[in-house]
């Protein structure tokens, strides 16, 4: 319910210069992990930037979203997709790669496990999602690798990539 | 990082295109939600904005200060009736907050 609090409070939000902004990776640390000590920096960066509070409340709607799942979450490029994206994902155990093709509306999409987890996830079904949900990918991991072909890029949203693995209906 | 970026993230003047007792009591009441916000404790002021601004869950909020659900609630909670009431001893009723928000002079 919106009050007058709520309002004042926003007022003096839009009034704040909150100063350089913190970078995905330490969004996503908060987000994941927490502070030891909620006076340090960041956090009142937090309080006084609406951009960073929007995407702390993104990462960690995608991080319940995880819940029982084991889903890695990774940046990846902003702009429209033209030159390849390899990103590896925040937990390192994948790496996931967007190769466009030149003069075409489409992409080969890999994803490429981290050998300390090889063992464990091979044969699993891989699925990558774009930011809007979007699956790009889902593909069968054989020796630590799965790939596909992707079409329609103009509507991929790659600022942010989830990646999941299952084997016969459980989550690895 | 340009104007435009800023003005994007949300950093913009508080009284453009105001009338000047407007700017002024807009002015005074970001000075007063300031000053409030500045006497809370940091983990206070972070949950009742994030809560109210940000709309972040209290789990999400639990995993940044790393607290219960439950805790975070009762900083929430403390957090909202402090402010209200450093705005009241600073002279800003609910109603005279909303009114100088909607545009007109306190």
């Amino acid at each position: 319910m919106r009050t007058s609090l709520i309002e004042a409070l926003a007022l003096w939000r839009r009034t704040q210069a909150p100063g350089p902004h913190p970078s995905f990776e330490e969004l996503w640390t908060l987000a994941a992990d927490g502070v030891r000590d909620p006076a340090v920096p960041v956090v009142g960066h937090l309080a006084r930037c609406a951009r960073c509070g929007g995407e702390l409340r993104e990462l960690a709607e995608a991080i319940d979203e995880a819940s029982g799942w084991d889903v890695a979450l990774a940046k990846a490029a902003s702009a429209r997709l033209t030159t390849p994206v390899v990103v590896g994902t925040a937990c390192g155990r994948y790496t996931v790669a967007v190769h466009p093709r030149p003069d075409a509306d489409e992409a080969v999409v890999t994803v490429e496990v981290a050998p300390a987890f090889r063992d464990a996830l091979e044969g699993a079904t891989v699925t990558v999602l774009d930011r809007g949900g979007r699956e790009l990918l889902s593909a069968r991991l054989v020796l630590g690798r799965a790939s596909g072909r992707l079409r329609g890029l103009a509507s991929l949203d790659c600022t942010r990539v989830v990646v999941r693995a299952e084997r016969r209906g459980e989550h690895v | 990082m340009s104007l435009d970026d800023e003005t994007a993230h949300g950093h913009e003047p508080a009284t453009d295109e105001l009338a000047p007792e407007e700017a002024a009591a807009r002015q005074e009441l970001v000075r007063a939600v300031g000053d409030c916000l500045e006497a809370l404790r940091a983990e206070m002021r972070v949950v009742v904005l994030g809560r109210l601004l940000d709309g972040l869950t209290l789990e999400a909020l639990g995993r940044l200060l790393r607290g219960s659900k439950d805790r975070i609630w009762r900083l929430e909670r403390a957090a909202r009736r402090s402010l209200r009431s450093c705005l009241e001893q600073k002279g800003w009723e609910a109603e005279d907050t909303l009114a100088v928000i909607e545009g007109g002079a306190r």
